[in-house]
C-alpha cells in the first residue's frame, strides 16, 4: 500500500487514549494526526485529509453521529471507524447506515483495532484503485469512441496524399486552415482529420454550417447571448465560441456569413476575446478556427462574400480538395469503405460488385463527388441481392451512358449562337437521356425515324 | 450488628432514576476509556518488550483488563438510552423466532418449558431485537432465581387487540412485592449482578408502548409474568 494512504485521524477527547493510540499507530507505520474535539478534527480533515478517522462518538464540542455526517459530506470517500465507550444498538446501526466503516466499543483490544484498521485501509486503498481504474476505463472508452467515430481519410491519388501529409505536418500547431472544395468533396472530413490529430483532440469539435442558419441567427449561434438580450432570448446560452473552448471550432460555408459578422468574427480571431449577445462581460476565446468554401475563393472574394481581412486570417493552410472526377484512384477504395460501412449498418454481408457495375462507378463523373457515391453505394447496398451490386441496383443516373450524363448535358453550351450541328447534337443527347439510353422512344420523342436516329449518332459520336 | 439487606435499608438517599442511571452511565463511560488507554499502553509495552517472561506478565495483565471488559459493558448496555428502531412484524413470525432463540440460548433448559402460541394473523410493530433481550432476560430469571419444580409455561396470544406474553414460573415461595415490578432497579445485587435486568426489560417494553407486570399466585404457587405490546393497526405488506 502506498505511503501516502496511511494516515490516520484520531479524533477523541479522552488525552490517554489519543496518546497511546497515536504511539501505537505510529509504531505500526502509520502517520498519525490528532484531534480532541471535532472541529480541530474537521480543521485537519481540510489541511491534511486523512485515509482513515478513528472517531469517538462523544465529543465536548459535537455529536458524534453529526460530526460522522459533516465527514461524510465533505469527503465522503474517507473511511471513518467509530469509537465509543458508549456503545448501544441503536448507535451502532447509525453509524453504519450514515456510513461509518465499522462500529468498536470500548475497551478494545489493541489487535482488533489493528487489524479493522488495515481491513479499512485496503478498503479505502481498493475503493481508490476501483476508482481509478474506473476513470482510466472512461478515459480509454472515450479515446476509442474518438478513435472510431474519427473519419479516417481513404484515398489512394496523388492530391490526396498530398492533402494527408499537408494535414499531419499542420494538425500538430494551432493554425487556422480554409478547407476549399466543391460540394462533397470531404471538407468537413478533412477538417475532423485535422482535429483529430491535433493538441485539442480530446476536447470538442464544435460545427458551424453558416448556410443552414437563417443570417440573423448565426451571431447568437456563434457568440451566445445572455437573457433578454433580444426577444426570445429566454435564457442564457454561451454559444458555439464557448462550447469550442479548448478545441476546434469549424465553420462550414464561411462565405455564406453575413459580411458584419465575418468582420465580428476577425476581432474575436485577432483579440482571442468576445462578448455574448447582450452581455457586457468579455470572456477569453480558445479555439482553433477551420472554415469551408464551395466558392472558390477568387470568386468569393470577388463578390464579397467573403472579406479579404478574414480571409487571409484563416488562410494560415488553405487545402484545397479536388473534385473526385479528378482522382478517379479513389474511387475504389472509397467503394470498398461505404460497402463495408452499409452492409455493417445495414446487418448484411458486404455484397460483391459486379465487373459492369464496378465500370459505370469509375466511369460516373459524380458531379456530387464522395457524398454521392456514398449515396450511390447505400442505394445499391440496400437493393442489393444474392450478394451481388449488379449494374440494375446502381442509382438511374449512374446506369446512363456517360454521354446522357447529367454533367455532360450540364457541360453544353448553353449560351450564344449555336450552329446547327451543336444543336441537333444537343437536341439527341437530351432525348437519349430522357428516355434512358431507349433509341426507340428517344427516335419518336426527336420525330425521327430509328435508323435516322442512328445515323446521326455515329455522326456526332455520341456513344452509349 | 450485621448491616440489614439492601432491600431493607430505610436511609436510601432520595435520587432520581434518571439521575442514577446518567451517573452510572458515565462513571461506566469513564472506566472504560481509562481502561482503554491502559489496554493500549500495556499493548504498546509489550511490543517495545522483548524479554519473553515479561511479554508473558504483560499478557496476563492484558487478560485482565479485558476481564473487566465484559461487566462494564454490560453496565453501560443495561443503562443505555432505548431507541427502538421499530418495524412491521407479523406475530406469527415473531412468536417463531422468539421459540427459536429461547431454544438456542437455553438449550439445555428449553425442555422444561411448555409453550401455547396463538397468534393468528395479527401484525406487531416492534424493534425485533431489542425485544429478544427482554425475552432472554425473563427466561434466565426465570431458570436462575428460586425455581420451584414444574415446567415454566410460556402462553403468547393475542387478546383484546394486544400482544400478550405470559410467562408462568412454578415458585413454592416468592417473598418480594410485585408491585412496582420493573421499577426498582438495583434490587438484587451481587457480585458481577447488578440488578438492571428487569428494570431495562420494562425500558424496553415501554418504548413499545406496552406494559409490563407481574403477580404471584401462592395457590398455585407461581409466579407470573406478563408483557403487553399494542398491535399494530394495519397488517404487514412485508410478510
Amino acid at each position: 500500500m502506498k505511503t501516502g494512504n496511511r494516515r490516520v485521524l484520531i479524533i477523541d477527547d479522552e488525552r490517554p487514549v489519543l496518546m497511546t493510540l497515536e504511539a501505537l499507530l505510529k509504531r505500526h507505520g502509520y502517520h498519525v494526526d490528532t484531534a480532541p474535539t471535532a472541529s480541530q478534527g474537521l480543521k485537519l480533515i481540510r489541511s491534511k485529509p486523512p485515509t482513515l478517522i478513528l472517531l469517538d462518538l462523544q465529543l465536548p464540542d459535537a455529536d458524534g453521529l453529526e460530526t460522522l455526517d459533516r465527514i461524510k459530506t465533505e469527503v465522503p470517500q474517507i473511511q471513518v471507524i467509530i469509537l465509543t465507550a458508549h456503545d448501544s444498538l441503536h448507535n451502532a446501526i447509525e453509524s453504519i447506515k450514515r456510513g461509518a466503516y465499522h462500529f468498536i466499543s470500548k475497551p478494545y483490544a489493541a489487535e482488533e483495532l489493528l487489524s479493522l484498521v488495515e481491513k479499512a485501509l485496503e478498503k479505502q486503498f481498493l475503493l481508490q484503485e476501483a476508482e481509478e481504474l474506473r476513470e482510466k476505463t472512461e478515459q480509454l472508452e472515450r479515446r476509442l469512441e474518438m478513435a472510431e467515430a474519427r473519419p479516417s481519410l481513404i484515398f489512394k491519388s496523388k492530391p490526396m496524399q498530398e492533402i494527408d501529409e499537408l494535414i499531419n505536418a499542420m494538425a500538430p500547431s494551432d493554425a487556422n486552415a480554409l478547407i476549399v472544395g466543391e460540394s462533397g468533396v470531404g471538407k468537413e472530413v478533412i477538417a475532423n482529420a485535422i482535429h483529430a490529430r491535433s493538441r485539442r483532440a480530446e476536447k470538442p469539435m464544435v460545427k458551424l454550417n453558416c448556410a443552414a442558419f437563417p443570417q440573423t441567427m448565426i451571431e447568437g449561434e456563434l457568440f451566445g447571448y445572455v437573457k433578454g438580450a433580444f426577444t426570445g432570448a429566454m435564457q442564457d446560452f454561451p454559444g458555439m465560441i464557448a462550447a469550442a473552448d479548448s478545441g476546434t471550432l469549424f465553420l462550414d460555408e464561411i462565405s455564406d456569413m453575413p459580411a458584419e459578422l465575418q468582420t465580428r468574427f476577425l476581432r474575436v480571431l485577432q483579440e482571442r476575446e468576445y462578448r455574448p449577445l447582450g452581455s457586457t462581460q468579455t470572456m477569453k476565446a480558445d479555439f482553433r478556427a477551420i472554415a469551408s468554401t464551395n466558392r472558390p475563393i477568387p470568386q468569393a472574394l470577388a463578390e464579397n462574400r467573403l472579406r479579404s481581412d478574414l480571409y487571409y486570417r484563416l488562410n494560415t493552410f488553405q487545402i484545397e480538395v479536388p473534385p473526385l472526377r479528378k482522382r478517379k484512384q479513389d474511387i475504389p477504395p472509397l467503394i470498398a469503405a461505404f460497402v463495408r460501412q452499409f452492409a455493417q449498418q445495414l446487418g448484411k454481408p458486404e455484397p460483391d460488385i459486379s465487373p459492369e457495375a464496378f465500370q459505370k462507378l469509375l466511369d460516373y463523373s459524380w458531379p456530387g463527388n464522395v457524398r454521392e457515391l456514398q449515396n450511390a453505394i447505400e442505394y445499391a447496398v440496400v437493393l442489393a441481392r444474392q450478394g451481388i451490386i449488379g449494374v440494375k441496383e446502381l442509382p438511374t443516373e449512374i446506369q446512363l451512358p456517360p454521354a446522357l450524363q447529367q454533367t455532360e448535358i450540364a457541360g453544353l453550351p448553353r449560351s450564344g449562337v449555336q450552329s446547327l450541328d451543336d444543336v441537333e447534337r444537343t437536341a439527341i443527347i437530351q432525348a437519349l437521356a430522357e428516355c434512358h439510353g431507349n433509341k426507340k422512344k428517344a427516335a419518336e420523342l426527336l420525330g425521327i425515324q430509328r435508323p435516322t436516329l442512328y445515323n446521326k449518332m455515329k455522326r456526332y459520336a455520341i456513344e452509349l | 450488628m450485621a448491616e440489614p439487606p439492601f432491600e431493607d435499608r430505610i436511609d436510601v438517599p432520595n435520587v432520581a432514576w434518571s439521575d442514577v442511571v446518567h451517573f452510572i452511565r458515565q462513571l461506566s463511560h469513564d472506566l472504560r476509556n481509562h481502561l482503554n488507554a491502559i489496554e493500549l499502553q500495556s499493548a504498546y509495552i509489550s511490543e517495545l518488550e522483548r524479554n519473553d517472561e515479561l511479554k508473558s506478565e504483560i499478557k496476563r495483565l492484558r487478560e485482565m483488563i479485558s476481564g473487566l471488559t465484559s461487566p462494564l459493558q454490560s453496565l453501560s448496555k443495561a443503562v443505555s438510552v432505548v431507541k427502538p428502531n421499530l418495524i412491521s412484524y407479523p406475530a406469527t413470525d415473531f412468536g417463531e423466532d422468539l421459540r427459536e432463540k429461547i431454544d438456542r440460548d437455553f438449550s439445555r433448559e428449553c425442555a422444561e418449558i411448555t409453550w401455547n402460541v396463538q397468534l393468528g394473523d395479527a401484525t406487531l410493530n416492534v424493534d425485533p431485537q431489542l425485544l429478544e433481550e427482554t425475552f432472554i432476560e425473563l427466561f434466565a430469571n426465570a431458570f436462575r432465581h428460586n425455581r420451584g419444580k414444574g415446567a415454566l409455561v410460556a402462553t403468547a396470544k393475542i387478546d383484546n387487540n394486544q400482544f400478550l406474553f405470559t410467562l408462568e414460573e412454578p415458585k413454592a415461595r416468592f417473598d418480594s412485592p410485585t408491585d412496582n415490578w420493573g421499577r426498582e432497579p438495583l434490587r438484587k445485587i451481587s457480585q458481577g449482578h447488578y440488578g438492571l435486568g428487569l428494570n431495562r426489560v420494562r425500558a424496553i417494553v415501554e418504548a413499545h408502548g406496552g406494559e409490563l407486570y407481574a403477580q404471584y399466585n401462592p395457590n398455585v404457587p407461581a409466579l407470573t409474568t406478563t408483557l403487553v405490546l399494542p398491535v399494530s393497526a394495519a397488517p404487514s405488506k412485508d410478510v
